[in-house]
Parts: structure tokens; sequence; C-alpha cells
């Protein structure tokens, strides 16, 4: 029909020029005040610097320590994530009545505020008061563990918090993956004498490789965004050591107010992210035929 | 009929069903079910037993982990406001305004995009992928030149500012949600309505967008949990005179003592809506998450 394509963008030019201002004009405005140096001083201009942020980045201390903390996490979480949410789904898969009512409550994590689920642990991970060492204590008889200031522990809290708010929704994606593989395709090769252990490696898990990765995708981009949880968890301590990237992100920009720095840093941030993205674009593309 | 594994089980196991291995076989998911259960929901049990406690049960050692004694103090100490700390219906009230008007500005633009693109095939195939692309830049990458963008336009705590940017990064979720709606919604009825003399817009607003209401719905309530939830914008680009609960929060811990009670109260008010939400957007999320991410 004639006049339809004008009226379609005539629908989607007011989203697509809201999703520049939100997204392009930034980046842009930010790869300016990248190559710049700020004064404490809000009267005083910011003056061209060249590389000096980015060299400076490469330098601090703080910011590489902040990388490997972000590291670890990713390694070990999205481990877990992906391994515990595979499970839950297989569990899921296989009970008969129940499945809506255990989703449901499964979820719950996932709807609670990042903040939030950060000050519940911390008050779970109490020395004194919290309900992490006292199970363990009446359950095992470990002495009190000091969670959230000392090391590794700070850093396991932060793993175990993590888990418990995004494994919910990875084992969801399995789920749905399951689903979509036909009843025939299992039960044949039941007849044919594999074992379960076959029938999960060699055609459950090829099958939800497309699951797998779209899985992956939403907990990396999860765990590289991570600012409340550990924020509030264990603050970035003991001394630094728990830090992560979007906590360090902010300390520059608003504690230390070093803007030019921290805008260097937000630039290498939506580098980093867009060639993720790209990433998992292109193995979705192998991985579906 | 009998099959390899039926010949290598012993048959007993079938004679026998209530013995120790069948009950194994149907019971295992929920040897793996039940203790993540419990996993994923003591703390939401801790926040609602640390909220109905009085102080002292909150601080003793050793620590009781069933409830002895409960009490209103801590819900109305938050409610209403005590020396340590300000009533938090004023928070409660912005996040509510900010986050439903956000989401009535988002549904506008998204879905109206979402239908441009998916019944129209503007943009081919890039169109949709930009638009998604959008999903992989969290807002904390781009906190600081929002930051001085807004302090730039005398934006920095003011309702607009906000509204706007929650709005606007809300609609790749919109679009992301509805586009499969839309592609999924028969064509036929529109195009009768056109042949009938109905304009575009008649089409969309009379015929289309009624089919896509449950899937406008769904996408609603997973925006509004979004920005209800959401804390670096709200704290960074506004969080004096417009601070929302998420800002509140916070503040409890700042005070001179920490106030647990307080907190868990507050923290219980703040995760209702969440709560609600996955109570009823279950049997969406299996069937639309695995087959929207996808896309």
């Amino acid at each position: 029909m004639r006049g339809s394509r004008r009226f379609a963008w005539t629908l989607a030019a007011p989203s697509l020029i809201g999703l520049v201002l939100v997204s392009v004009v930034p980046i842009v405005f930010m790869a300016r005040t990248a190559f710049q140096k700020f004064s404490p001083n809000p009267r005083v201009p910011p003056r061209w610097a060249g590389l000096d942020n980015f060299w400076a980045l490469l330098d601090d201390p703080q910011f590489l320590g902040a990388i490997s903390v972000t590291g670890i996490l990713l390694v070990v979480c999205l481990t877990l994530q992906l391994s515990i949410g595979f499970a839950l789904a297989w569990a899921l898969y296989h009970i008969k009545r129940g499945r809506a009512v255990v989703i449901s409550l499964l979820l719950i994590p996932t709807a609670i505020a990042p903040l939030i689920a950060g000050i519940v642990w911390w008050m779970l991970f109490n020395t004194r008061f919290g309900a992490v060492n006292a199970v363990l204590g009446g359950a095992l008889g470990i002495e009190p563990i000091q969670w959230t200031i000392t090391m590794p522990y700070a850093l396991i809290a932060i793993i175990v918090a993590t888990v418990w708010q995004t494994v919910p929704f990875v084992a969801v994606i399995l789920l749905g993956g399951l689903t979509t593989i036909p009843e025939e395709v299992l039960d044949a090769s039941k007849v044919d004498g594999a074992s379960r252990w076959r029938e999960l490696r060699y055609i459950v898990l090829p099958l939800l490789k497309p699951f797998f990765l779209v899985s992956s995708l939403f907990m990396v981009i999860d765990l590289l965004r991570l600012y409340e949880l550990p924020q509030f968890l264990t603050t970035g301590g003991p001394g630094n050591e728990t830090v992560v990237t979007g906590m360090y992100l902010f300390k520059l920009g608003f504690t230390f107010f070093d803007l030019g720095r921290a805008s260097m840093m937000s630039l290498l941030y939506v580098i980093v992210l867009t060639c993720i993205g790209l990433l998992f674009v292109r193995l979705m593309r192998q991985s579906t035929p | 009929m009998t099959s390899i594994s039926d010949v290598r089980r012993p048959t007993g196991v079938r004679a026998r069903p209530t013995s120790f291995l069948f009950r194994l076989k149907t019971c295992w998911p929920w040897l793996i079910l039940l203790p993540f259960l419990v996993f994923a929901l003591f703390p939401v049990y801790w926040i609602i037993l640390t909220a109905f406690r009085p102080r002292s049960d909150i601080f003793q050692s050793p620590v009781d982990l069933l409830p002895t004694n409960l009490t209103l103090d801590n819900i109305r100490y938050v409610w209403f406001g005590s020396e340590a700390n300000a009533p938090v219906v004023n928070f409660l009230g912005t996040s509510l305004i900010i986050g439903v008007v956000a989401t009535v500005f988002a549904l506008l633009l998204g879905v109206t995009c979402a239908y441009a693109v998916g019944r129209f095939r503007i943009g081919g195939s890039f169109l949709p992928a930009f638009i998604l692309s959008f999903r992989y830049v969290p807002p904390i990458a781009l906190i600081v030149p929002f930051w001085m963008l807004f302090r730039a336009l005398g934006l920095l705590d003011t309702y607009t500012g906000l509204i706007l940017i929650y709005g606007l990064f809300s609609i790749p979720l919109i679009f992301w949600l509805l586009l499969g709606y839309v592609e999924a919604a028969p064509r036929d009825l529109e195009e009768a309505a056109y042949v009938d003399g109905a304009s575009h817009w008649k089409a969309m607003i009379h015929i289309a967008l009624p089919v896509l209401a449950p899937g406008i719905a769904i996408a609603a309530v997973f925006t509004f949990i979004g920005i209800w939830n959401e804390f670096v914008l709200a704290y960074q680009l506004a969080g004096n005179k417009v601070a929302t609960i998420t800002v509140y929060l916070p503040r409890l811990r700042t005070a001179i003592a920490e106030l647990y009670g307080e907190i868990a109260a507050a923290s219980l008010l703040a995760v209702l809506p969440g709560i609600f939400f996955a109570a009823i957007m279950q049997r969406f999320l299996v069937r639309g998450l695995a087959f929207g991410g996808l896309k």
C-alpha cells in the first residue's frame, strides 16, 4: 500500500532519535572529554591532553586491580551460572507437577533490586549477627568468618550473592531451550541404549548451544555492569580488593572527580561491550543454521 | 518390549516401585530443586524476619534463625519516619511517579517503533539489530558523560531528567519484547480495514494495538520494575530533591547506627512490586524469554 513506508518511518522516528540521544550523543561527547584534562575547579576550562588519560589508566594499579577482580568474577560466576543454571533447568524439565510454582519462587531473586540484594547479603554475611555464620557454626561447627572484610571471603560473598541473583534467569532461558527439543529426539536415544550421560553430552548440550550463548551474553553484560551489589555488600573492601570496574569508574568520576580519566574508562567500557556484543552475534549465527 | 537399557537394569527395580532406586529415579529433580529453593528464598525470609523483629532480637548472639518475638516497630519507624530517618512514603511516591510516567513514555515510543519495524519491515534486518544492540550498553558505562551533559543542561535532580533518561533507555527492552508479538499477530484485519478506507493510524490504534495488549502489559511490567529497581542513574543524576526508594535505602546505613530493622522494613516495601511481578510473570517468562532471546 502506498504511503506505508512513510507511515512506518514516522512511527519509528521518535524512538530512533531518542536512542541516538541516549547513546550516540554521550559517546561522541565522551570521545572528546576522554582526551581532555579537567581541573577540579569547574570554572577552569578543560585542556587537550592527548592520550594522557589512557596511559594514566594503564599505570593505575587500582584500575588494573579492578580489571583483575572483574576478570575473576567473570570466570568463576559464568562457570557457576551456566552449570547450576543447567542443573536447575534439567531438573525443572523432569518434574511433572509443581513446575509453575517452583519457577515463580525461583524467579523472586531476579526481581529484587541489585542494591537490595547487596544490602541483604551484607546482613546475612555479618560476622556476629548474620545467618551465614550461624548456619555454618551450627551445622558444621565452623568458627565465625569475617566475610565482608577479609580476603578471599569478601570475593566469595560477592560471588554467592551474584549467583543467587542471576542463576534463576539462566535456568529459565535454558529450560525454554529444553522445551524446544522434540521429545522423540530424547526418547529415540533411550531406545538406542544411549546412557543418560551420553544423551546429555551428545544430544542435549549441542542442541542447547544457542541458548547457552544467549544466557552467557546476558550474564557477561550483567557482570560487567556490576556496581550496586558489591558496593553495598563489601564497599570494595578489604582495602580495594573487591573493587570491580563499575565501582572504580564511579570512584574516578565522582570521588576523585577526574572526569577526563573517567571518560576514557567509559569509552573503553563501551568499546569492550560493543566487541562482546558483536562476538556473540557472530557465534549465534554460526550455531543456528 | 525389551531394549538394551532394560536388560542392563535389575528387573526388581520396576517390580517394587517403593524401592530406593525407584524413588531416586522419579524424585531426583527435587534433590536439586529443593536445596536451591532454600538458597533462593532464605534471603527473602531474612528480610521479612528482620523487618518484623525487635532490635534486641536482631542484634543477639548466637543468632536465632526462627521468629520468636515480632513487632511492627520497624515498619512504623520507616513509614512515618523517626529521629534517625525520613519517612519512606515520599520516596515511594517519587519512585511511583517516575516509574509510571517513564513507563508510559517508553511504551508510547517503544510499542509504535516495534509495530513500525515488525509490520512494515523498514530498515531491513539492520534496524532491529541496531535497536537491540542498545541493550548491550548498560547505564553505568555512560554515567560520566550523562552526568556532564545533565549538568550542562540543568537536568540534574529533576523529574524531567530522570523520566527522560529512563524512558529512552527502556525503548530497546520494549522493542525486544514486542517485536515477536507484532510479527505473530495476523495482518488480515488491518488489510481489511485499509480496504474499507481506514488510515494507517486508525488501523494501528483500533485494530493492531488491542491485539498486542497482552504483550504491551508484559512490557509495561518489565519496564516499570526495571525503573523501580534502578540505582545508578537515580543516585547520580538525581537524589536530593528528587529521591527514589533505591536512594533512600543506603541513607539508612550511613546513619550513626546501622538501622538493620529499618533497612529490612524499607527493603521489604521496595521488593514487593518485584515479587508480585515474579509471581504473575513466570508463565510468560519461560516461553517468551527463551524465544525472544534468540531473535
